[in-house]
């Protein structure tokens, strides 16, 4: 927490109290009045209890990454390079939508228009994150956490230290505009006004999760009251490289056969013309061998990534590189093996 | 804002918590509420009931008044006056976390508190065993909706125009009791689940 100390005068003697910028119950060092200091659009904060700790995170973490197609070795070969328990900011507002909806009516037979008002009185309930954090999966939380789990809800000065990082929050106040946003209507007929009735702040803790596997590095948010994997990604398995390895293989061995043949019946035919006649086409064989060699190695080398999102699991793109001169060159045919790889996936998801 | 936490009577320490509203000397049983920057002296009721109850559930009550009617037909205005002329209007001053879980129990307490469907009593807390944390200037604006909403209810009362006014304020205490995960509240017959109160 962050306190900023000021000073304001007892409403009894006048003498001057410290406040921070939190509201509390106090008293006048001088005259010994209890005094209650209620600070502007102060937000009172709430932390969630995590049902697990650090510790237990990565048999938790792994047990749920065995469900998923990921890379066989992933699991026995990644190592853990850090695990944090994060307290993520969320603001929770409870609040109602009121106003009128004018309903127009148009008589059928007089063609008179008749103006009828509905008083619209709605409860609403939204969390919005307080922070903006990429890449962890803040948006995967929502209200029904908050809510599932309301009784490990404590108030935030109850929380001892040392137990993890409290981000501190962007917003201070209401976000208004936000959720004017989120029930914004085009409908003219429809007035209304949103009336905040609750509004905290609450911390929601998450245990960030890094791995290293072969010589990449993997990025895990745990939900620690839940333990589901809010947000994360994991190579795929092995068998969704078969493939490409596979169509590799097949134009090699096409291609080696087909010169081979062609190799082996010129060179009956005559020795002379070898070199202006053969060599051309041993070139351009031995440039195929290579080549698809090198795509089947690449394909073997890298391989694709799966993101995990709560109970959800998305294919990511190809992890094909494209640093060196031949994989530029080669990547008209990298992008019609993934489109294709990509759409055969989705079909057996 | 600093307000003294001394009871404007006896000069006792008033019971509450910093996030509260409502405030009780506990020694005069003076009741408060912080309305902007000042303690106002508040009456408390509660239905007239004997059973045993343990949880004390505040809710604003607001005598209201209509300053001037128009209306389109002499039904409706037989209706508007008959349930407008002094509604009391009942909107809830406890923090729920779940606001969908109470449903329409305030236009329903409003409909009893009008029909006197329970008689109220004067009552008061002996001791600081309730919570009230919504800004009563908030529970003012939520009231001006439920008053429009149970003119609604009335039926055919559109095209009307009025303005609604607050001549006073009470606290009134609904009783509840547990019994497993739910709260019942025993004098409107309905039940909450105990987890969707923000603090009871």
């Amino acid at each position: 927490m962050y306190l900023r100390t000021k000073t304001a005068k007892c409403p009894e003697c006048g003498a001057a109290i410290k406040m921070s910028n939190t509201d509390e119950i106090t008293s006048c060092s001088h005259c010994q009045t209890p005094v209650l200091i209620k600070i502007e659009n102060h937000l009172p904060s709430y932390i969630m209890e995590p049902s697990f700790g650090t510790k237990d995170t990565t048999s938790i973490l792994l047990s749920k990454l065995r469900h998923y197609l990921i890379a066989g070795d992933f699991i026995p070969k990644s190592r853990i390079v850090s695990r944090t328990l994060y307290y993520i900011p969320f603001i929770y507002t409870t609040g109602f939508r009121c106003g009128e909806h004018i309903i127009e009516e148009k008589d059928r037979l007089t063609q008179e228009k008749t103006e009828d008002t509905r008083v619209i009185k709605s409860a609403f309930k939204t969390l919005i994150p307080a922070v903006k954090l990429s890449g962890w999966g803040t948006m995967n939380i929502g209200t029904d956490h908050i809510l599932n789990n309301r009784n490990r809800l404590r108030p935030a000065g109850e929380k001892s230290e040392g137990e993890g990082i409290m981000l501190r929050p962007d917003i201070s106040s209401v976000p208004k505009d936000e959720i004017n946003l989120h029930f914004m209507t085009h409908n003219e007929n429809i007035k209304t006004e949103i009336i905040t009735e609750n509004c905290i702040i609450v911390y929601y803790p998450v245990i960030r999760v890094v791995l290293k596997y072969r010589k990449n590095i993997y990025h895990y948010s745990i939900d620690a009251v839940s333990g589901s994997i809010i947000y994360g990604i994991a190579p795929e398995a092995e068998n969704n490289r078969f493939i490409p390895m596979a169509a590799a293989a097949f134009f090699t061995a096409l291609f080696t056969g087909g010169i081979g043949k062609f190799l082996l019946t010129s060179f009956v035919g005559g020795i002379i013309l070898m070199p202006v006649y053969t060599l051309p086409v041993f070139g351009t064989f031995v440039f195929l061998l290579i080549t698809f060699i090198y795509m089947a190695w690449i394909f073997y080398r890298n391989y694709g990534e799966i993101v995990i999102e709560r109970e959800k699991v998305e294919i990511n793109k190809l992890n094909i590189p494209e640093t060196t001169f031949i994989e530029k060159i080669l990547r008209p045919v990298f992008k019609i093996i993934e489109d294709s790889i990509i759409s055969y996936r989705k079909k057996n998801l | 804002m600093i307000i003294s936490l001394r009871c404007k009577e006896c000069r006792n320490t008033l019971s509450g918590a910093k996030d509260e509203y409502l405030f009780l000397c506990s020694y005069c049983k003076t009741l408060y509420i912080l309305k902007e920057k000042n303690f106002y002296k508040i009456e408390s009721f509660i239905p007239k009931n004997d059973s045993e109850y343990n949880i004390l559930l505040p809710f604003l009550i607001m005598h209201s008044g209509i300053e001037y009617l128009h209306f389109a037909t002499d039904r409706q205005k037989e209706v508007s006056i008959k349930c407008g002329n002094s509604p009391v209007i009942a909107v809830r001053a406890f923090s729920m976390i779940d606001p969908l879980y109470f449903g329409d129990l305030e236009t329903e307490l409003t409909l009893k508190l009008s029909r006197s469907e329970f008689p109220l009593v004067l009552y008061t807390p002996q001791e600081k065993n309730f919570t009230m944390n919504i800004k009563p200037e908030v529970l003012e604006r939520l009231a001006r909706y439920t008053f429009m909403k149970y003119f609604d209810m009335q039926g055919d009362i559109t095209g009307m125009e009025y303005s609604f006014r607050t001549e006073s304020s009470a606290i009134l205490f609904l009783r509840g009791k547990t019994s497993g995960n739910r709260l019942i509240l025993q004098d409107v017959k309905q039940e909450l689940p105990l987890s969707a109160l923000l603090s009871t």
